[in-house]
């Protein structure tokens, strides 16, 4: 079946503001979160980490726009996987060494990253190629601000420095896997504060079982997704339900009704 | 008999002492993504247990071809990848063709079955040198270690997505995600390391 291709010009900076930003997949949405919570423990290895990742992303992107437009979802899926598999292949050859080491099995479990795969089935897919370079960028650029926040954080824990500077707070299992979490559940915290307060109506949270669907999601090209759907059929049943419920009037209703009212005012007016 | 109990072990470490997806992280957003959505519960964790268990046996088989056992890792690890969207591609395609399965449970397979954690598994037997028993074990372990933990995150979630009491900020993901890391950090007492100096 043949998709339809969104031509609108995306913006840069919308793509970074929505997809960086407001929709940041890793602490909105918790994908891809595997090797952040492993192997953010330091800057280097975050910065590496981000780097192999922006380029399996922008490939995948557009090859994703260019040439899986026409094949059905289920294999496109496992083809994101091959080609993910085959760029860090030989990104491998050309990486050094030590810092592959350093990333242990974590740098090949890049290709199956969830957020190649979401970024390519909910955007890539349905837009041009210098979109999904966009998109690509944005979200390689979230990917980047929180590995590398994690990566301080913890680097500084475990050191006990920050740039040559020594601090009083020194614990080495700040490397551990709870550890990863928990510095990522105070920095989504921060980040829902930030959004709340600056762009309430932008606000998403996906597992916020109640207000997920009250907040409008808008219609972006980078939003076009389930959730969208979902708040669309949730709009079409409440409506049913309230055209259900709602009281019915007949003509005579309104006609005594307005009848009473300019009686009313009459009464009013000779009052007066 | 010792067979069994080799495997057996190497299914309760994958599962208990070094649970996959608390204490390595492996596949910790896809059941993160089940554990919100329990209608799937049943089919995406038989899914994995599938793939884990079928891809596990199928790459070590493949290692212990002499010809491809001289090859460097990275090959090791394309071969895997190829394995396990090949293990894919058949399912989809006896899914399709066989059980007419609809498109909401054909985009779950592919979550299901191209994840870390079924990815992890043949690394992580390739890397510790299982036998073919033993790799059986880890992939039942993997598959265990899945169901464990979205059972425990999926009993919390309701708990805590729009818990009043939770400030209003810490509300949703930022929650969950201190949730999932205490619950890793009960998985952390069996490295019996000193967590705290």
């Amino acid at each position: 079946m043949k998709k339809k291709t969104n031509r609108k010009r995306l913006k840069f900076s919308t793509a970074l503001f929505k997809g960086g930003y407001v929709h940041n997949p890793l602490l909105t949405q918790l994908s891809g979160l595997c090797p952040i919570i492993m192997v953010a423990t330091s800057i280097k290895n975050s910065l590496y980490l981000s780097a192999v990742f922006a380029l399996l992303l922008v490939v995948n992107e557009v090859v994703a726009s260019t040439f899986l437009k026409n094949i059905s979802r289920w294999v496109r899926v496992s083809l994101y996987t091959l080609i993910s598999a085959l760029v860090l292949a030989l990104a491998l050859t050309k990486l050094n060494p030590e810092a592959t080491a350093a990333l242990g099995v974590y740098l090949p479990l890049l290709c199956v990253n969830a957020i190649l795969v979401i970024r390519c089935e909910k955007f890539a897919i349905r837009t041009s190629v210098v979109n999904s370079v966009y998109d690509a960028a944005a979200n390689s650029v979230a990917f980047f601000a929180v590995a590398f926040l994690v990566g301080l954080i913890r680097q500084t824990i475990s050191t006990g420095s920050i740039f040559g500077v020594q601090t009083r707070f020194v614990n080495p299992n700040i490397a551990m896997p709870f550890a990863g979490l928990a510095v990522l559940g105070f920095l989504a915290a921060i980040h829902k504060w930030s959004v709340m307060k600056f762009y309430p109506k932008e606000l998403v949270d996906t597992f916020s079982l109640k207000g997920a669907f009250e907040k409008p999601v808008l219609s972006d090209p980078g939003l076009n997704t389930r959730q969208e759907r979902e708040h669309k059929k949730q709009f079409k049943e409440d409506r049913q339900e309230f055209d259900r419920i709602r009281p019915r009037y007949t003509i005579e209703d309104v006609e005594s009704s307005l009848e009473e009212k300019r009686a009313q005012e009459k009464k009013e007016e000779n009052n007066e | 008999m010792t067979q069994f109990i080799s495997m057996l072990i190497a299914a309760l470490y994958a599962m208990l002492l070094q649970n996959l997806v608390f204490s390595a992280a492996y596949g910790i957003t896809e059941s993160v993504k089940i554990a919100k959505r329990p209608k799937y519960l049943l089919m995406c964790t038989l899914s994995v247990g599938f793939f884990s268990v079928s891809s596990s046996v199928l790459c070590r088989l493949i290692d212990n071809v002499k010809m491809i056992s001289e090859l460097s890792a990275t090959v090791h690890f394309l071969l895997y990848v190829a394995v396990t969207v090949l293990l894919y591609l058949i399912s989809g395609a006896f899914c399709i063709g066989v059980l007419k399965a609809n498109k909401k449970y054909m985009n779950s397979l592919g979550m299901c079955a191209l994840n870390s954690l079924v990815l992890a598994v043949p690394l992580l037997n390739a890397s510790a040198n299982y036998s073919i028993i033993e790799s059986v074990g880890t992939g039942i372990g993997a598959a265990l270690a899945f169901v464990f933990a979205v059972l425990l995150i999926n009993a919390g979630i309701r708990h805590i997505a729009d818990n009043e009491s939770i400030p209003k900020v810490f509300r949703g993901t930022p929650a969950l995600l201190i949730y999932v890391s205490l619950l890793s950090l009960a998985f952390s007492c069996f490295t019996g390391e000193s967590l705290f100096l």
